[in-house]
């Protein structure tokens, strides 16, 4: 079994952003935190221009700095090997928000503590998918096994993007479905 | 609030650490020497350090949670390694008002404690060069932080000791202008080397710090400032006029380096997607 993670098939998302939506419901998050986000990046030049959208979340790396860095153990690996996060053991030092190169952890204001996607477990637990799966209107996202996910969506999935730090760093148990244009080095991110 | 917390933290315990440092070295030319103030003072600065680093916690209450990750985290061991250099620096202060007469305990303690706190700034230069923030990526971190301990150790240490330490003026003084001249010389040149890299987390912080130029030229008036009137009164034999230009020359290099390090911490950029 490999590790488990997000599919984002980015050919066939529109930016609708209706999983940021539905993960910040779920989470019942407040105004300015998101544990989902989508982000549009342009590339080219007119009239020879392209954009592709990005849907990103924790990606509940192999080797997670946030989990490395945590003093407390609040950022640890669940029993299912994704990046849980304690908020009991949280003391919301933010020393994870510095450490993680995806900046995904964020501050909840209100608590003083530190929240991010643990990948809807309770969902997961009880035989559902994640909130962001199940919302996606282009079936975009899916969540589980990488290597089960490899096989159903073919062999050029990459976790590595000119927009992404290298996954070197962390190795992301994440699988992307990449549009040409994303694979350009040079991108400017659009603002929507 | 958050970085203005750091900045506290982060200069006081640099400060107290190069105090004591230089309270171990003076020991070990005078055993004879007491050193009570700087002792005094280095414990202060360490309680108003841990404080800080405290306050800065969104749950400050759990604080010691941070002591359950020795084994795999930077972090928690830096906050044992403060901890630890605290406690000793603040025994050391006690037994000298309880029981002076115990020269030998006191000695002991402040050598240990000079380097428990020495590993303590390589692990806080260890915890911002390892985090995904490539401005602080560089070996300049490391070199700011031990030069900013010994710079404003050194002065608070002759200040404070101005009697007892005169035998070291000429010592300490030549100590902090090399440890500026290796800062200048290390920090100025990094950023240089920054200004021209790819990445658009480092451009960033650039962006920031350009926006704050007015606070950098300060902070580099001030440490250079400092270090200059440090070596001037080295020269002079003591006198009030004397004392108050060493007491300037404190001053501007804490001053200086505290500017600096809240531009340190306020050129923070995180890298992420879109940002490498």
């Amino acid at each position: 079994m490999g590790a488990l993670g997000f599919y984002f098939d980015m050919q066939a998302c529109i930016g609708c952003r209706t999983c940021q939506i539905a993960c910040k419901d779920k989470n019942n998050l407040p105004i300015g935190v998101l544990f989902r986000e989508i982000k549009k990046f342009e590339t080219g030049v007119f009239p020879k221009s392209n954009s592709y959208n990005i849907s990103y979340s924790c990606n509940h790396c192999e080797e997670a700095k946030c989990v490395k860095g945590c003093p407390t153990g609040a950022m640890h690996y669940g029993a299912d090997g994704t990046v849980q996060h304690d908020p009991d053991l949280c003391i919301g030092c933010q020393y994870c928000i510095m450490n993680c190169p995806y900046s995904v952890p964020q501050l909840l204001p209100e608590r003083n503590i530190i929240g991010k996607c643990d990948s809807c477990i309770d969902l997961r637990n009880a035989g559902q998918n994640p909130a962001c799966v199940d919302a996606c209107l282009m079936r975009c996202l899916h969540f589980g096994d990488l290597d089960e996910l490899r096989k159903e969506y073919g062999e050029e999935l990459v976790n590595a993007l000119p927009i992404l730090p290298s996954p070197d760093i962390t190795k992301p148990s994440l699988l992307i479905s990449p549009k040409t244009c994303a694979l350009e080095s040079s991108f400017t991110e659009l603002e929507v | 609030m958050g970085n203005a917390t750091l900045t506290i933290f982060s200069i006081c315990i640099q400060a107290s650490v190069g105090i004591v440092l230089f309270i171990a070295i003076a020991k070990l030319l005078n055993k004879e020497g007491i050193f009570k103030n700087a002792t005094l003072v280095a414990a202060g600065l360490g309680i108003i350090g841990m404080l800080a680093s405290v306050f800065h916690l969104g749950q400050p209450m759990k604080a010691f949670f941070a002591l359950y990750q020795f084994s795999s985290s930077l972090l928690s061991r830096e906050i044992w390694f403060t901890a630890i250099f605290v406690a000793l620096v603040v025994l050391a202060a006690l037994i000298f008002m309880l029981k002076p007469e115990n020269k030998g305990i006191i000695t002991g303690l402040i050598v240990v404690a000079a380097l428990v706190g020495l590993i303590d700034i390589g692990l806080m230069g260890a915890i911002y060069s390892n985090a995904s923030v490539p401005f602080w990526q560089t070996s300049a971190t490391f070199v700011e932080f031990y030069m900013a301990a010994i710079s404003m150790g050194a002065i608070l240490f002759l200040f404070l000791s101005l009697q007892e330490a005169n035998f070291m003026k000429k010592i300490l003084a030549v100590t902090i202008a090399a440890a500026v001249a290796i800062q200048i010389a290390v920090v100025i040149p990094n950023l240089i080397n920054l200004s021209i890299s790819s990445s658009m987390a480092i451009q960033s912080s650039l962006v920031i710090l350009s926006s704050m130029s007015l606070a950098g030229l300060f902070e580099w008036l001030f440490i250079l400032a400092g270090a200059i009137l440090a070596v001037w009164v080295a020269k002079d034999e003591l006198s009030p006029s004397i004392n108050n230009l060493v007491l300037s020359s404190a001053v501007l290099l804490l001053v200086g380096q505290t500017i600096g390090r809240y531009l340190f911490y306020a050129a923070m950029v995180v890298t992420g997607i879109g940002i490498s």
